[in-house]
């Protein structure tokens, strides 16, 4: 299990990672979103032992992972940018890696290396961006850890390739109980395999909620009356966005999702549909709660 | 030991620098299997062009042999410290050695073993292979083996001290430049500040030698900064090697404290905080305006020297500005920010500061050596120097060795030193005039009180000098220096000779040793008189920890021993004695073939005085035979220059060469004869005089007057080339 507690960590006064306290339970796929700067990647640097943090804690069984090569021989890590020994091929790479963590598998590397019919032995420097990035994924699912932690790793692959990592590490999480942690701007990459998500914003985390009650937890309900009204009609319901054109309005609901129908007909609406909210509508809209819109932007 | 070291890291760190290493190792390869090869050819050249006889050897000086080994450090060390710690400079690459299951010490010191391991490699096995080689030529190439392993021992040191010097660096900077930047400052910044300001104390001090407060002060301890210039220091183990390897031993452990500390973060960055940014940033800047310290110094400390205030005003905004641009640059390019840049300008107050701060120190430092006055009883002893033992260190003479650590005690010596300082210095403080001592005679004394010791120049009149040397002479710990001669048996001891082989010159220093206990007055004698005599032994000894050296010439007054010498000499070039004779008996024959030719005549035999040699040297000889025979290619101007410039052998110097010739070792039994050695050389060529040399050593009657050849010798020669004489007496 990864806890974090208090965990801050800043650079030259500006603070990337501020006060964030979660468990990440063993055996879970962890997606954690959030905007450019929201600290996502300080987030995993600090949990990989890549940074210290300035303050607060992080104990990965609970133990401390920053200078203890017994916990971070439990973690691979993908990183946002990608490093290769100087004209290294995966084979040398396999090399370097199998010296580097105990349970490294060479077999699995070359499996995996043909699977995503790439190869062994031509120099890495040679690959397009998404190759780089596969065989990046390949050598750190071959460390065969128990923690994998994967910043921004779809960007750059295709989708067949998405739907093949995604595939190897939920079979890795399913088989071996290992955790994983993606971060992504893509709330699409991260809702068919994450168990549960988090948003950080401005260093902060602000949401953290299993999948399936993040997006049972809010619906969208489109209601229109006969007569005049306005949002004051609503004081008994939990909403938010209430948008009104002509006599149809929308609005986002937290809250039970029977009880709110319940109330809302006993308005007598002339029309009454409660839409489901997509993972992006409700991150969309927690954003913009906490002052991340660029509407304004576009209508100007 | 895990937390320290781990081996998988290292063997993966060796393999990423195998490519340069093995360059470097192939590279000194070459050129160690290529400097036994062209010596052992330019010995069968020479062998058959009659310059080397089969049983002739190239005596090689391991110091210049092995100083190719310096690319180690030079290039090696500081190339392949820069590759294995480049990950330091970036951040995906940082972030990812960071991330790897190491502590973060084990991370640094498997990396710098593999550095280690491969420098070793680069430099010993191109050692080993220089030793198989001079090993197959050992017949024809003489050279201490043992002393190639000493030159790659200190190498490697000093490679290792480049090396964590520049690991010091990348701990503490975030770039490629101010990688390169820091380790210049790390590695020559204290030694050059060291070198120039405690020059500047010496020179601005009649009384000093060197800088005594601090035994770091001495410029020949560090291995790097030291061998420029003086390789020789690389064949000896000696404070340098010690000195560097205790350095290199400090570096690691401050390298390694701060390696733990560094942040991944850094990478990047010029430094890794801004304070170390900061300092960086001074010492470019202070070093731009060491020029300024050295002028306000200057000013400061001499009174002869004339400040235009115009001048000094040009000089301060000329140095302020450069150190501004300086800073400028170094910041612009290691952050890439102008602001920043521009910002750094703000810290010129600070490197006003330090150069105060610097002004104050030498200050401080110049008058606490000027003012250092010992009464006579302050001090229990003094030894002597000579300025040569300081400033030739690799090189040390064993009588000077031995005077620098003699314990002398008489009162009354210490007495007119410690007043001759005194005198001296109040004199100087008067005047401040550097020069104003250059007339007298100057004596170089360490004075001791107990554990400490200070060394000056102390400047004589000629009264005092005289009492000086009476008293000294006068003292049988004096004479003890110059007759108790090292045990022949020691292993540290070798006497060898120009012209004797081992064995002899072996017989002839026993016999020297009991000749001295006897009689030792014409050897001290000739010992302090440091005149150059032919007939000497070498004596290499290990003294004090150090390698000296010594000629102890075998006096005519020690008859029997001397006669001995000079048979042996007859004996051992009795090999060239044909050739020798030819080039007496027909000198026309080969004057014309070379550039230059030297006869030189030494007569050994004057039981009263010195050797006396008559040189008789003929120039130019070649390009004027050839000028004048192929005039086509030569202008009248050329033929004329050769013609001036031309010492050629007159009719007359050839026929009495000829009479030598005749009188070689023909001398009735009864006869009073004379013992000469001959020494005749030649060369092709301007750039290598020593193309050809031939001795020859043998008797002629003592009525024949070699002074004869004195008439030879045009008189422009005197003027041009010898001053007074051509012919030394």
């Amino acid at each position: 299990m990864i806890t974090t507690n208090e965990l801050t960590k800043t650079f030259d006064g500006f603070t990337a990672v501020n006060n964030i306290s979660c468990n990440i339970q063993k055996g879970c796929v962890y997606g954690m979103v959030g905007s450019n700067g929201a600290g996502k990647s300080t987030f995993l640097r600090l949990i990989t032992g890549v940074y210290k943090p300035d303050k607060g804690s992080i104990l990965i069984d609970d133990e401390p992972v920053f200078e203890n090569p017994s916990i971070k021989s439990k973690i691979s890590y993908v990183p946002d940018e990608l490093f290769f020994l100087q004209g290294s091929s995966i084979k040398r790479m396999s090399d370097f890696y199998k010296n580097v963590y105990p349970r490294f598998d060479s077999e699995r590397c070359k499996y995996l290396t043909e699977a995503f019919k790439l190869s062994y032995d031509k120099s890495i420097a040679t690959f397009s961006k998404g190759m780089k990035r596969q065989a990046a994924i390949i050598l750190a699912l071959s460390c065969k850890t128990d923690y994998m932690f994967f910043d921004e790793t779809f960007d750059g692959l295709d989708p067949v390739m998405r739907n093949l990592v995604k595939g190897l590490i939920c079979q890795d999480v399913m088989e071996r109980n290992a955790t994983a942690i993606i971060t992504s701007h893509s709330l699409r990459e991260l809702e068919d395999i994450c168990d549960q998500l988090a948003l950080l914003h401005k260093g902060g985390l602000v949401l953290e909620n299993d999948i399936q009650n993040l997006k049972t937890a809010q619906f969208k309900v489109q209601i229109a009356f006969s007569n005049e009204y306005d949002e004051t009609l609503f004081t008994d319901i939990d909403f938010s966005r209430f948008r009104k054109n002509g006599s149809v309005s929308t609005m986002i609901v937290k809250g039970d999702r029977d009880e709110t129908v319940s109330k809302l007909n006993k308005l007598k609406p002339v029309l009454l549909d409660v839409l489901p909210l997509t993972l992006e509508e409700v991150f969309t809209y927690e954003m913009e709660a906490l002052g991340y819109n660029f509407e304004n932007v576009l209508e100007a | 030991m895990k937390n320290i070291f781990n081996f998988k890291l290292y063997k993966e760190t060796f393999e990423q620098l195998k490519v340069v290493g093995s360059i470097f190792t192939v590279i000194l390869s070459i050129i160690a299997i290529l400097i036994p090869v062209s010596k052992f050819l330019e010995y069968k050249s020479g062998l058959e062009n009659g310059y080397y006889s089969e049983s002739s050897k190239i005596i090689l000086y391991s110091g210049d042999v092995g100083s190719y080994l310096m690319i180690a450090f030079i290039l090696a060390a500081p190339i392949i410290t820069l590759i294995a710690f480049n990950f330091l400079t970036r951040r995906n690459s940082s972030d990812f050695y960071h991330s790897i299951p190491h502590k973060r010490g084990s991370l640094f010191t498997s990396i710098f073993v593999a550095i280690s391991s491969w420098l070793l490699i680069v430099i010993i096995i191109p050692t080993i292979i220089m030793n198989i080689f001079f090993a197959i030529y050992s017949a024809h190439i003489a050279i201490s083996i043992f002393e190639l392993y000493i030159i790659a021992l200190n190498i490697f040191i000093a490679s290792m001290l480049c090396s964590v010097s520049i690991a010091f660096a990348c701990t503490l900077t975030g770039t490629i430049l101010t990688n390169v930047v820091v380790s210049g400052l790390i590695i020559f910044l204290p030694r050059i500040l060291i070198a120039l300001f405690s020059s500047m104390i010496v020179s601005a001090i009649p009384f000093l030698l060197e800088l005594d407060v601090l035994f770091i002060f001495r410029n020949d301890i560090n291995l790097i900064t030291a061998t420029f210039g003086n390789t020789k220091l690389l064949s000896t183990m000696g404070i340098h090697t010690f000195y560097s390897l205790l350095l290199t031993v400090i570096y690691f452990a401050i390298t390694l404290l701060l390696f733990n500390k560094r942040k991944s973060e850094a990478a990047g960055n010029g430094a890794v905080n801004k304070v170390l940014q900061t300092v960086f940033r001074l010492c470019i800047g202070f070093v731009t305006t060491i020029p300024l310290i050295a002028i306000i110094f200057d000013l400061l400390t001499v009174n002869d020297s004339s400040p235009n205030t115009y001048s000094l005003i040009l000089i301060f905004v000329i140095e302020i500005l450069i150190a501004i641009i300086a800073m400028f640059l170094y910041e612009l390019l290691s952050t890439r920010k102008v602001k920043q840049a521009i910002k750094s300008i703000l810290t010129l107050p600070i490197l006003v500061i330090v150069d105060g701060a610097f002004i104050v120190i030498l200050l401080f430092i110049f008058n606490v050596s000027l003012n250092y006055t010992p009464t006579a009883s302050d001090i229990t002893a003094f030894s002597l120097s000579t300025s040569e033992t300081y400033y030739y260190e690799d090189e040390t003479y064993y009588f000077d060795e031995k005077l620098k650590s003699t314990d002398f005690k008489n009162p009354e010596l210490i007495e007119l030193l410690t007043t001759t300082l005194t005198r001296n210095v109040n004199e100087f403080k008067n005047n401040y005039t550097y020069d104003m001592f250059w007339n007298r005679s100057s004596v170089y004394i360490t004075f001791k009180e107990g554990s400490k010791e200070t060394t000056r120049i102390l400047y004589m009149s000629d009264t005092d000098y005289n009492k000086y040397n009476t008293l000294l002479t006068n003292m049988t710990e004096y004479d003890k220096i110059f007759t108790d001669l090292p045990d022949l048996e020691k292993s540290t001891t070798v006497i060898s000779s120009r012209y004797l082989n081992n064995a002899q010159a072996k017989k002839i220093y026993a016999e020297l040793q009991k000749a001295i206990a006897s009689n030792p007055e014409p050897f001290i004698n000739s010992v302090n008189e440091d005149t150059y005599y032919e007939t000497t032994i070498t004596l290499e000894t290990i003294f004090n920890g150090k390698k000296c050296t010594a000629e102890l010439p075998v006096l005519p007054q020690y008859q029997d021993l001397y006669k001995t010498y000079c048979e042996y000499i007859a004996e051992n070039t009795e090999k060239d004695k044909a050739k020798v004779l030819d080039f007496l008996t027909n000198p026309d024959k080969y004057v014309y073939e070379y550039n230059e030719l030297y006869y030189t005549f030494t007569a050994l035999d004057n039981q009263e005085s010195n050797t006396t040699y008559y040189n008789v040297f003929f120039s130019n000889i070649l390009d004027y035979y050839i000028a004048v025979n192929d005039p086509k290619n030569y202008s009248a101007a050329q033929i004329e220059q050769y013609k001036n410039e031309l010492f050629v052998p007159s009719k007359e110097c050839l026929e009495e060469f000829k009479t030598i010739a005749s009188l070689i070792n023909n001398v009735s039994d009864g006869e009073e004869k004379q013992f000469i050695i001959l020494n005749i050389s030649a060369s092709k060529n301007y750039t290598n005089r020593q193309y050809f040399d031939y001795s020859f050593g043998f008797y002629i009657p003592k009525y024949y007057d070699l002074s004869v050849l004195d008439s030879f010798v045009p008189d422009y020669v005197d003027e041009n080339y010898y001053g007074e004489d051509d012919i030394w007496e």
